[in-house]
């Protein structure tokens, strides 16, 4: 009695938490034909074939990986001066979680000013400073984590053979932490890849981004449904794929570190 | 023994320090000094304002609806995420600790809203709320109800996006206070029914006051997420109807890039700086208790 229970209120959250996922999936799928209403892939078809759909796509991608690769560089750099040298730097670490947490409603304002007088307003190298923002420090914060749980031991017989601090951290500390450092990798791109504000005001024509894109599938006579979640489907099936491909590391990463 | 070298350890955290100076430090100070201008985008009229934008604020009859609507939305959708995550996390433990086939399986389709683009799901939310295709008048449909208008009414709208807003979220408290629940220590549960203790007495005496630092690291979370919320906003309701749903956060966006009062949207956004610096501070010191006991343990 008490497991059927148990069950009926784990299905019932199930089925009510995917309802919108799948209503849009059903509306990306309903197509209008003789004013009566069928199942096709007509909107995915016309999505597709829009030119737009495609460049922005583009530079959601560009914009998001330039972003994760320096700032995992430069996480992994800081992460290592933070771990391997004896100094505490908790505070520090502290301070910059923080940092994470500013809204970008109070960034996007100076942005926008400072892009409109470089001429930076509307390009992908602009947006992807902006989400430099946010990336660093989580990058950072994630990674000092999983360098302070490799034994020092190892650095000091790397620099027995001679190895300097700068060889230890790229070809010894970062490829023994490979896995979760990937995975951080993984969910940076997928913040950047979902971000908004920025893209929507520092992004017009050249750079446009497909979130901000979506907006515009918005006519005064109401918004094109079918488009716009034809569009949404295939864009997420990025991130979808990305975590897909790190699963068994996410899983192993934040096991490893809650037992630690 | 690691080598102790200031100079070593600076020389690898500087870059970053430098790039968060340049691209955080910096425009934070900017934002401020915008804040001290009267300043409008399109007329380029811009001069010396001094605290003006912020005492306009404090005085505008404006501010204290946006207040009340901020409070309300932030209030209410965090209240009942924390409710409804609580309460399906005690499901997915007891289903999880039994070992129920599928439970599993289960809690991953649970956590699918967290990893959607806050964006899309609002776009979820306004075909959904659709007056007359959307799925909920659709539903009403059937058992024969008026359609009622989710948000074109400005007694509703408010209400229908702090539903999307708790739809997608809950899901995220329910996966941070289930994390939780399973590293909590059995043995001391389990003295505790020896002891004799009820289901209600180990869950409110013992299991609470130990899960208390993760619930709270959860609700700040989302309540500082929330206050930053403007998706839902821009796409659904515009602040609409009326000003019914006219959240700080989206009040400083619109005076800022559509009224191009920039100066007074640097004042507003400030605001929402300073009240998301407050819980910060409050998070960081529950993160660091909570570093603390691990470290005792």
């Amino acid at each position: 009695m008490k497991i059927r229970l148990l069950y009926a209120v784990a299905l019932l959250a199930c089925v009510l938490t995917i309802i919108p996922p799948l209503w849009a999936l059903f509306v990306s799928l309903s197509v209008q034909a003789d004013g009566a209403t069928g199942l096709g892939i007509d909107n995915y078809r016309e999505v597709l074939s829009q030119p737009q759909f495609w460049t922005s796509l583009w530079h959601s991608f560009a914009a998001a990986a330039s972003s994760t690769i320096i700032s995992v560089t430069l996480g992994s750099m800081a992460a290592y001066g933070m771990t391997r040298f004896g100094i505490n730097f908790d505070r520090l670490a502290l301070g910059i979680l923080a940092i994470r947490m500013i809204p970008s409603i109070v960034l996007v304002i100076p942005f926008y000013l400072w892009f409109q007088s470089a001429g930076a307003l509307d390009s992908v190298a602009g947006l992807s400073v902006t989400y430099l923002t946010f990336s660093v420090p989580f990058a950072i914060w994630m990674i000092r984590g999983f360098f302070a749980a490799i034994p020092i031991e190892i650095d000091e017989a790397a620099r027995m053979d001679g190895a300097n601090a700068w060889t230890i951290l790229w070809r010894i500390i970062l490829p023994i932490a490979a896995p979760p450092v990937l995975t951080t990798a993984v969910l940076i791109f997928c913040f950047c890849w979902n971000e908004f504000l920025f893209a929507l005001v520092l992004t017009d024509q050249n750079a446009l981004t497909f979130l901000p894109m979506l907006m515009r599938y918005v006519p005064p006579q109401g918004p094109l449904y079918g488009q716009i979640f034809a569009g949404s489907t295939i864009y997420f099936t990025v991130p979808i794929i990305a975590i897909a491909l790190i699963r068994r590391q996410l899983e192993g990463s934040f096991s490893a570190g809650s037992v630690k | 023994m690691a080598v102790r070298s200031r100079g070593a350890a600076l020389a690898f955290v500087a870059p970053s320090l430098l790039c968060l100076a340049g691209a955080v430090g910096y425009p934070l100070v900017d934002a401020v000094t915008t804040s001290l201008y009267r300043w409008n985008l399109i007329s380029g009229h811009k001069r010396w304002y001094g605290l003006q934008n912020y005492i306009d604020i404090a005085q505008d009859p404006g501010t204290a609806r946006v207040a009340i609507v901020t409070a309300l939305y932030s209030g209410l959708s965090v209240v009942l995420e924390l409710a409804l995550g609580f309460a399906l996390a005690l499901i997915f433990r007891e289903g999880l600790s039994r070992r129920l086939r599928g439970f599993a399986g289960l809690r991953v389709i649970l956590c699918v809203p967290i990893v959607i683009a806050p964006l899309i799901w609002a776009f979820y939310f306004r075909s959904m709320y659709s007056p007359q295709f959307g799925a909920f008048n659709v539903v009403l449909g059937w058992f024969g109800a008026a359609p009622v208008a989710w948000v074109n009414s400005p007694a509703l709208a408010l209400y229908s996006l702090v539903v999307a807003d708790v739809w997608q979220w809950a899901p995220f408290m329910f996966a941070v206070i289930l994390a939780g629940m399973l590293t909590l220590p059995g043995d001391v549960v389990e003295a505790a029914r020896v002891d004799g203790a009820s289901w209600t007495q180990v869950l409110w005496w013992i299991e609470l006051p130990l899960l208390q630092p993760i619930l709270l690291v959860a609700v700040l979370l989302r309540l500082i997420d929330s206050i930053k919320n403007i998706d839902l906003i821009l796409v659904i309701t515009q602040g609409g109807p009326g000003t019914s749903t006219e959240i700080l956060n989206f009040f400083a966006y619109r005076t800022s890039f559509q009224d191009f009062q920039i100066g007074r949207g640097a004042a507003l956004a400030v605001i929402v700086l300073a009240l998301i610096l407050v819980l910060v501070i409050v998070l960081l010191g529950t993160l660091r208790r909570l570093n603390l006991t691990e470290k005792e343990a």
